[in-house]
């Protein structure tokens, strides 16, 4: 049944997204970095995190220069 | 404009940054410049961090705006200062030098303002004066001649009322003939920069008084209305009983006021989920959006006009100029627990989210001041709380008036608002005689003048707020919800199976583990299934409650409301036991990753996290015996 085969391939969407937001960065991210979130981020974003986001530490943004 | 639209024209934006005292109109300048819609509020300290935007000027220059957080002097003393001086002076990492300078100055208290002014002029970087609310400092009959000011201080000097764009064009145009004529990098004058002496800065206070003496014309009368308000809420006895009194509107008119945009959400969602579950053929697409995406995602949503009425007041309040009002009110008994007077904007900004609040504490200047202030900065009652209060307080408190007309429910809200504050300054007190001890700070906080609230402030506080609850709910709590939804229905109930399917499935399982550890505070094993996905952030708890129930062939859960549901499912001990299991308990990935942010270890957010579980299971454990022992099991 189409019905159960996109009710299946909405779970993996989903798990594909949390996986994304929650697992450290890098782990999961394929080709060049979204912008103003992979290591190479322009130093224009903001220092710290964004309010209400829950990517926070995990997102590349946020980690002092090495 | 956006970096982007600049890059594809081929522009590299100038730099320049806002930089100024704290609550001086920094960030309300920035909005009107760069379009933005930062947070700005009555009182010092709203921004903590660098902020930028973009924009072109009337002379063709690309611009780029740094919003920095407000320093009194260059001589920093707290993390936030730290990175206003840092940019100004080029020692910020992955920062470039500012090409220009905008000290935004209140004009009705230049006395304290312009002395920042006079620590940057040394550095020889170009530099203009934004003498910003003007049209109050008029109002007051203060008059100040901007040239004699201009030929004292050396620099361009501009009036503006950032609020109403005045004076915007005028300083676009000496940004300009700035840009047109860049000075050296000043980097000789940078690389000598030491920090001001206290006789530097005491002679940098005399030179204030000194210019202001040519420059100011008519001092003008000091804000009669802050007087007069001041003296009643700044009163010993009647200010707190008027914070009290406030406070205590506010939460009832949380639930008196939302009933009717409640009841229409509500209705609404359920009219969908009926419509759904009569319309789709049988098949796991239909389970997955009645039982999975409606029940879960539609019992939250229905609380926002909740969070709505709550920020509306908190909005209120910010742009009135209150908020630093209550802090001082507050500050003696905040250093009874060891807290520094300046924890109370965090604490406050964290009664919308913690994780703003726990970057607010870079306001503080000593480290242990702040490390207290992060470990108890979730024990305040965050929008995310708000949704599990009013569901288990709907289903379980009457909605009766007591005492010549307060509502039960309102008190009852009122009373877990306070328990957080309550467990917050006990928990302080605690690490100050234990683990945090020494590093304590009197509060030195500018009391700024009361103004009327802005509308389109409040408003667009409002629209932020709403956006960022449906995000939420749009995206987190969806998944969160379809994920729950897999796990409560694979694998499919044994042949002739008793119990519900969702009993045999992975979720279940889960439920039935944890159900040991969790039944001594009487929590049964949907409450524990719905605590596991609660863990990302604590309102979800409250929509896996509502994917539980329904899969659970609870008919009641699909055509009614949730509340009803749990009022029959559960005891009464169970609803006080989970409620105080949510004054403590850390359920918010999003906040453990600011605590080790902004502390630099993990070691300190699995402290909070063990110290916040612990307290949350006592809390939950003591309530549910005592609740048994009185006989409301």
């Amino acid at each position: 049944m189409w019905q159960d085969a996109l009710a299946l391939l909405i779970v993996a969407i989903a798990a594909g997204f949390l996986l994304r937001r929650y697992a450290p960065d890098g782990l999961l991210r394929f080709g060049p970095p979204r912008i103003g979130h992979g290591p190479d981020a322009p130093a224009t974003l903001a220092a710290g995190a964004c309010p209400d986001c829950a990517l926070a530490g995990s997102c590349a943004k946020t980690r002092p220069p090495a | 404009m956006t970096a982007a639209t600049l890059a594809t024209n081929g522009l590299k934006p100038a730099c320049i940054a806002l930089v100024g005292p704290p609550n001086s109109g920094k960030t309300t300048l920035f909005n009107t410049l760069t379009g933005g819609r930062q947070k700005t509020a009555n009182y010092p300290g709203v921004t903590v961090e660098r902020k930028s935007g973009f924009l072109k000027t009337p002379g063709g220059h690309a611009v780029e705006v740094l919003d920095l957080p407000g320093s009194y002097s260059l001589r920093a003393r707290s993390p936030d200062e730290a990175i206003t001086r840092d940019v100004v002076l080029g020692r910020q990492q992955r920062e470039t030098l500012p090409d220009a300078i905008v000290c935004v100055t209140d004009a009705t208290n230049l006395n304290q303002h312009l002395r920042l002014l006079l620590e940057l002029r040394p550095l020889g970087r170009p530099l203009i004066l934004a003498l910003n609310m003007m049209d109050i400092a008029q109002r007051r009959g203060c008059r100040i001649d901007t040239e004699a000011l201009s030929r004292e201080l050396g620099i361009p000097v501009v009036t503006t009322v950032a609020m109403r764009k005045s004076g915007v064009r005028e300083l676009l145009d000496r940004i300009d003939a700035l840009l047109k004529h860049p000075a050296g990098d000043g980097a000789t004058a940078l690389d000598d920069w030491q920090e001001p002496s206290p006789d530097a800065i005491r002679a940098y206070h005399h030179e204030v008084g000194r210019v202001l003496r040519q420059a100011v014309v008519e001092e003008g009368a000091p804000a009669r209305v802050t007087r007069q308000l001041d003296r009643v809420l700044l009163h010993p006895i009647a200010g707190p009983l008027a914070l009290l009194a406030l406070l205590f509107l506010m939460f009832q008119a949380v639930f008196s006021w939302a009933e009717a945009p409640m009841d229409w959400i509500d209705g609404s969602v359920s009219g969908l989920q009926q419509w759904l579950a009569a319309h789709l053929p049988e098949s796991l697409l239909k389970s997955l959006l009645v039982d999975g995406i409606i029940a879960g995602v539609g019992g939250v949503v229905v609380f926002l006009p909740q969070i709505l009425i709550l920020f509306f007041f908190i909005l209120l309040l910010e742009d009135s100029g209150y908020m630093t009002r209550a802090a001082f009110l507050m500050d003696r008994l905040m250093s009874a627990a060891g807290l520094n007077g300046r924890a109370f904007i965090p604490l406050l900004s964290s009664f919308a989210c913690a994780v703003p609040g726990v970057m607010a504490t870079r306001a503080i200047a000593h480290p242990l001041d702040r490390l207290v202030t992060i470990l108890i900065a979730p024990l305040m009652t965050c929008s995310a709380r708000l949704p599990v209060y009013v569901l288990l307080i709907a289903a379980f408190v009457p909605n009766t008036a007591i005492w010549g007309g307060v509502g039960l429910q309102g008190l009852v809200m009122f009373g877990l608002y306070a328990a957080g504050i309550v467990g917050a300054l006990a928990v302080a007190a605690v690490l100050r005689l234990t683990l945090l001890k020494g590093g304590r700070q009197p509060l030195l906080m500018e009391l700024p003048s009361y103004k009327w609230p802005n509308a389109a402030n409040v408003l667009l506080g409002l629209w932020e707020r709403t956006k960022i609850f449906l995000r939420r709910i749009g995206t987190i709590i969806l998944s969160l919800m379809v994920i729950l939804w897999f796990l409560s229905t694979f694998p499919a109930p044994p042949a002739g199976a008793a119990e519900p399917a969702i009993y045999y499935s992975f979720a279940g399982l889960i439920g039935r583990g944890l159900e040991p550890l969790l039944a001594p505070i009487g929590f049964n094993w949907q409450i524990a299934i719905a605590l596991v996905p609660g863990l990302a952030a604590r309102e979800v708890a409250v929509a896996a409650l509502g994917t539980v129930y329904a899969l659970s062939g609870d008919e009641g859960a699909v055509a009614g409301s949730l509340a009803a549901t749990l009022a029959q499912d559960w005891t009464l001990a169970t609803a006080l036991s989970l409620l105080a299991w949510y004054v403590f308990a850390p359920q918010c990935l999003a906040t453990l990753a600011a605590v080790r942010r902004e502390t630099n270890s993990w070691r300190w957010a699995a402290f909070m996290f063990a110290y916040l579980m612990a307290l949350a299971y006592l809390a939950a454990l003591i309530t549910y015996r005592v609740a048994l022992a009185l006989g409301a099991g």
